[in-house]
């Protein structure tokens, strides 16, 4: 079926090909992954959820390693990185992309001074103990501060504290500007909706939780260390949570547009029967959501334990990082799959060695885990002293 | 030493305006000095712009003004006037005979224009094209006499076409119903303009 009954299959020649590509279907996903650990971390530090005090600390650094690489798959996409930089010196603010820059930056820094907030009493030690070229790294990071006093530790926390909570609605900023950037693209009817900057944060905590319990278990299993069960059940519960929201805003947004049968859905209703049908309806809808849905609803209301709970919760999680990055393509390139013509659709090329192919996709998206694997080889992440009730 | 608990705050505040005012000075440096914040761009581009070499001339150099040889201006000018009365009025000179640059320069012939009598030429706007408008003509087996001529794509377009007056001709071809001969601007194969 063609968009507007259409009997021909027509596109613009422009149209031939998909230019927003893995690119972009990788930079929502991985500034995602920020926002979502940020969130985690937010739960112990502002609403004091004692379950993950122990993940608090991997939360943030999860969060930053994924920070450092948000914006890669974009300079990977425009080709001149240097350009990248006009953005900062001369913003337009007829342009939401400008604007991101800034949004990124200061919830980078934002995100480092707390990190820097939460390790100074592990830089002063490390200062004190260490002798050399090194021990003058660990110095510049205590700003040359190298006593730790109660009082010192008191100031710390209250104002990780106040961090925290303002990274919270500046996490939601962060990636609601996202979806905003698509949302506000009024031209394009699978894009064009206020709903989408919820969307996309929604989504984004979802995977940012999912993604921290599958490096969390990683972690645990690869040092051979018992598992905080207690913790993973309640991840569990606030990931089930999250899904809801998303999934539901989600499935309601192409709902109200198939129930309101206007011009839209002229559009979409075709777009969905054909170019999407496998990716978005079947393995987005029905195979990813549906699935963790409903083992993230028995781990909830069940509540199993042991290895019955880390093999679901994995499950569950591995299947929801997957819907979010579904979702990302879907998103991103099924919208650029419709004609401006409104009479016909476009085919997306998969492309594996290309600068914005398959294989750099990859390469960007395991950048962070290999940053995080740097990071732990010199701070303590996880505190390290769970309750192993097996 | 007594020292407050604030002072790693302070420190980082500093840390914090030392890169707020380096980026201030950074930014002062990179933007162009004679950047217009209203319209976004650099002013200073039109004039350096304006320095590029020519490449392009358009169609009132190819009207003989510049040229010293009195021959070559009449026929210049003979063939701009036949372009201007056919279908092709709207096409610049260079787009099928190449830039001005490459066949003149210092005001003197330097290579003759190009003649490309390949098809290829003028499928680039005549092949067809479902996004083409219906009216503007693109080649047709069936269509235009073709059919009784048993025309393929193949079939060089200029056997029977005049690249500058390709309607005219076309019509002159249906009501003689032979394969026309083809006139000697046709048929020039030594790679200079006859014009």
């Amino acid at each position: 079926m063609l968009p507007n009954e259409s009997l021909l299959n027509y596109y613009f020649p422009n149209e031939a090909e998909v230019h927003w590509s893995l690119m972009i279907v990788i930079y929502p996903y991985i500034t995602g992954l920020v926002a979502g650990a940020f969130v985690v971390s937010s739960l112990y530090h502002v609403f004091q959820i004692k379950a993950f005090e122990n993940i608090s600390r991997f939360a943030l650094v999860a969060a930053f390693c994924f920070g450092l690489f948000a914006a890669v798959p974009l300079l990977m996409h425009l080709g001149q990185p240097f350009r990248a930089f006009n953005i900062f010196f001369t913003p337009h603010t007829t342009s939401a992309m400008s604007v991101f820059g800034f949004v990124y930056s200061s919830y980078m820094i934002l995100l480092m001074v707390e990190l820097w907030l939460v390790y100074r009493e592990h830089f002063i030690q490390k200062a004190k103990e260490t002798k050399g070229m090194a021990g003058w790294v660990w110095k510049s990071l205590t700003l040359g501060v190298t006593e730790y006093t109660p009082e010192a530790a008191r100031v710390d926390h209250k104002l990780t504290t106040f961090l925290a909570a303002l990274g919270i609605p500046w996490a939601c900023f962060l990636h609601g500007y996202v979806g905003f950037i698509f949302g506000s693209v009024k031209a394009n009817a699978w894009w064009a909706t206020p709903l989408q900057p919820i969307i996309f944060l929604m989504s984004a905590i979802v995977s940012g939780i999912a993604m921290l319990m599958l490096m969390y278990a990683f972690i645990r299993w690869r040092t051979k260390k018992p598992y905080d069960f207690p913790m993973i059940q309640k991840l569990m519960v606030f990931l089930w949570g999250f899904f809801i929201i998303d999934f539901f805003l989600e499935a309601l947004e192409i709902i109200y547009v198939a129930y309101e049968h206007g011009h839209h859905w002229s559009v979409i209703g075709p777009l969905l029967s054909g170019p999407l049908y496998g990716t978005f309806l079947i393995v987005q809808l029905l195979v990813l959501s549906v699935i963790p849905f409903l083992i993230l609803g028995y781990i909830t209301i069940f509540k199993p334990w042991g290895r019955l709970l880390l093999y679901l919760a994995n499950l569950a999680s591995l299947m929801l990082v997957l819907q979010v990055l579904f979702m990302r393509f879907n998103v991103v390139v099924g919208g650029q799959l419709i004609s401006k013509s409104d009479r016909g659709f476009t085919e997306f090329h998969w492309e594996f060695f290309a600068r914005e192919g398959v294989l750099p996709a990859i390469i960007i998206l395991s950048a962070p885990f290999v940053a995080f694997y740097v990071i732990s080889r010199f701070v303590p992440i996880l505190g390290d002293a769970p309750e192993a009730k097996q | 030493m007594n020292i407050s608990p604030r002072s790693h705050i302070y420190r980082l505040i500093v840390l914090l305006v030392i890169v707020v005012v380096g980026f201030v000075a950074v930014r002062g440096l990179a933007i162009p000095s004679s950047w217009d914040s209203e319209n976004f761009y650099r002013l200073d581009s039109l004039e350096e712009l304006k320095l590029q070499p020519m490449h392009l001339g358009g169609n009132e150099s190819c009207g003989g003004a510049s040229c010293h040889d009195q021959e070559r201006v009449a026929k210049h000018k003979t063939q701009l006037a036949t372009v201007g009365r056919g279908s092709h009025k709207g096409l610049a000179c260079e787009n099928c005979h190449g830039p001005l640059s490459a066949h003149v320069s210092d005001d003197k012939k330097v290579a003759s224009a190009v003649i490309d009598r390949e098809n290829k030429l003028c499928l680039n706007c005549h092949a067809q094209l479902v996004s083409r408008p219906k009216d503007f003509p693109q080649f047709d087996t069936e269509a235009n006499g073709h059919w009784y001529f048993d025309v393929e794509i193949t079939k060089p377009c200029l056997d029977c076409h005049s690249p500058h007056n390709p309607r005219q001709m076309a019509a002159k071809k249906d009501k003689s119903k032979k394969q026309p001969k083809a006139t000697s601007e046709q048929t020039s194969t030594n790679g200079e303009v006859q014009l």
